[in-house]
């Protein structure tokens, strides 16, 4: 259809339109311009793709086969092997040359609170990264929230200018009593190694509708350690 | 009820022929039309001791009485075990919420539309000439500025507020409003949903009587109901009949008192409990070993 044709049928109301039954337009002036606008080519079966001919099929080769096949039943373990299950398995009941250590719960009973494993027998232990407020003007401040999507995100990770957080999940219990000892944990351990990077006091954020712990800094392996101390 | 029984026949009674005898008597009576309710065994108490799958580190499995509505005196059938991650779990109100607002806005269709500039009857053009006439200069009758004329950027046909909440928030939605219901007292667990009489009068006085609240959700594994109970609550407002597959948080939360049938909560548990040990997303697992 002509550019210009076009622009009209846009402009024109719906009214107009409808009145005018639509049609596949070609340019020679005939009226179908293709064969598959037409009743009698919709209502035959509809034939597979090697079987059409080569100007009703995107590609101008028709795909041929090489050589035959011959359909088996054997080696299902390979092709098991690749599809994806949805079952987790049991892990084992004792500690995995990985570093992997399984519950103790007769020693997890004993604390106030208990922190659960997730689905894959692992630390409900994450990392989040926050930008950090730059130096906005007034009018802009409220942009720091707003500019927390992901490519804003990456930017400051890549220009080095972020808040980092280990976050712990999971929890039930009296919150408070683990983040009383987590803290003194962790503030024994920085006295320990004497590393002037790591800043004390140690600083915490409690969550209790949301079951978390959020401590700033990167301590995840040391709240690693703590829970296998525990028995989590 | 225990009074009268020694602990020698408490064991003795807890063997698998009592709870063999229950479950084939609920079976056997679930699809039986206009009949009598099934004799409540001689051996009481019944302690419906159910096998729970993925079995929690920390907390043991939870308990409450197992009731029915087979008469109208509150006779306590016997205990049925809950499994703490579905009925035990921190209650997280944020998540509630998430799946409440879902279950209102993802059916929500917005149907306002106001035609922009090419759909208005602009083709005359200006509706007084530009000089002469003492009125302001004007293009066409339907410009923005004019009462009754077209809008530039205003709502455009049916917009869809459609979204699927992550199944995890879903499950963790549904244990969480469980967890609060068992909680508060408003859970009761009965051993099938047969009734002696279709009278609604009969359900209703039980209700009242057992203080189970004005609106009652009846939930049972499968979508075929009993007659009798199917006429009571058709004629009582506040009484609703679902399978386990309606399962939702805002309906839960919406009627006072939820009765869940035994073969109901297996299902239920089995289903939560599926969800909350497996993985449906690959995205982030690990690769495949080489070897079978």
């Amino acid at each position: 259809m002509s550019l210009v044709f076009q622009s009209l049928i846009r402009r024109t109301p719906s009214t107009f339109i409808a009145r005018i039954p639509r049609r596949l337009w070609s340019s020679s002036g005939k009226f179908p311009s293709h064969p598959m606008g037409t009743e009698e080519y919709e209502n035959q079966p509809r034939k597979s793709i090697t079987e059409l001919p080569d100007e009703l099929t995107e590609r101008g080769t028709k795909p041929e086969f090489i050589s035959g096949y011959e359909s088996t039943k054997d080696g299902w373990d390979w092709v098991d092997n690749v599809l994806f299950k949805s079952a987790i398995p049991e892990p084992p009941n004792h500690p995995t040359p990985s570093g992997w250590v399984p519950p103790d719960p007769r020693l997890a009973r004993q604390w106030p609170y208990f922190v659960d494993r997730d689905r894959f027998h692992s630390y409900a232990l994450y990392v989040r990264i926050l930008p950090v407020m730059l130096e906005y003007w007034l009018h802009e401040q409220h942009r720091y929230y707003l500019n927390i999507f992901r490519r804003r995100v990456e930017y400051d990770i890549y220009a080095q200018r972020t808040r980092r957080f280990s976050l712990l999940e999971l929890i039930s219990g009296d919150i408070w009593a683990l983040d009383h000892d987590l803290k003194a944990y962790l503030t024994k351990r920085v006295h320990l190694t004497d590393d002037k990077s790591k800043e004390l006091p140690i600083l915490s954020q409690v969550d209790e509708i949301k079951r978390h712990i959020l401590v700033e800094g990167e301590y995840e392996e040391w709240i690693a350690d703590f829970l296998k101390e525990k028995g989590f | 009820m225990l009074r009268s029984l020694s602990l020698v026949k408490i064991l003795r009674n807890c063997s698998l022929q009592s709870i063999r005898y229950f479950e084939s008597s609920t079976q056997s009576s679930s699809f039986s039309p206009e009949s009598s309710a099934n004799p409540i065994p001689q051996q009481l108490p019944l302690i419906v001791s159910r096998q729970l799958e993925y079995p929690h580190t920390r907390y043991p499995p939870l308990q409450a009485w197992l009731e029915t509505l087979g008469q109208k005196r509150d006779d306590k059938l016997g205990i049925v075990d809950l499994h703490p991650s579905i009925w035990q779990t921190s209650p997280r109100l944020d998540i509630l919420y998430e799946n409440i607002e879902w279950q209102k806005t993802y059916k929500k269709i917005d149907w306002a539309y106001t035609p922009p500039h090419h759909e208005y009857p602009s083709m005359r053009g200006k509706p007084w000439p530009q000089k002469g006439t003492g009125r302001a200069r004007h293009k066409s009758k339907f410009d923005p500025q004019w009462k009754g004329g077209y809008k530039v950027h205003g709502p455009k046909g049916p917009t869809s507020f459609f979204y699927v909440l992550p199944k995890e928030k879903r499950v963790e939605g549904l244990c969480t409003a469980l967890t609060v219901k068992l909680h508060q007292n408003d859970v009761h667990f009965v051993d099938s949903l047969d009734l002696p009489t279709h009278q609604p009068t009969y359900l209703q006085e039980l209700a009242e009587d057992r203080f189970w609240g004005p609106s009652v959700l009846f939930v049972d594994d499968t979508d075929i109901m009993p007659h009798n109970i199917m006429f009571a609550s058709a004629k009582t407002e506040g009484f609703t009949l679902m399978p386990v597959y309606g399962l939702n948080v805002y309906s839960i939360l919406k009627h006072t008192t939820l009765v869940l049938t035994i073969r109901a909560l297996n299902k239920i548990e089995k289903k939560l409990l599926h969800a909350l040990h497996s993985c449906d997303n690959p995205k982030d697992q690990p690769a495949p070993p080489d070897e079978p």
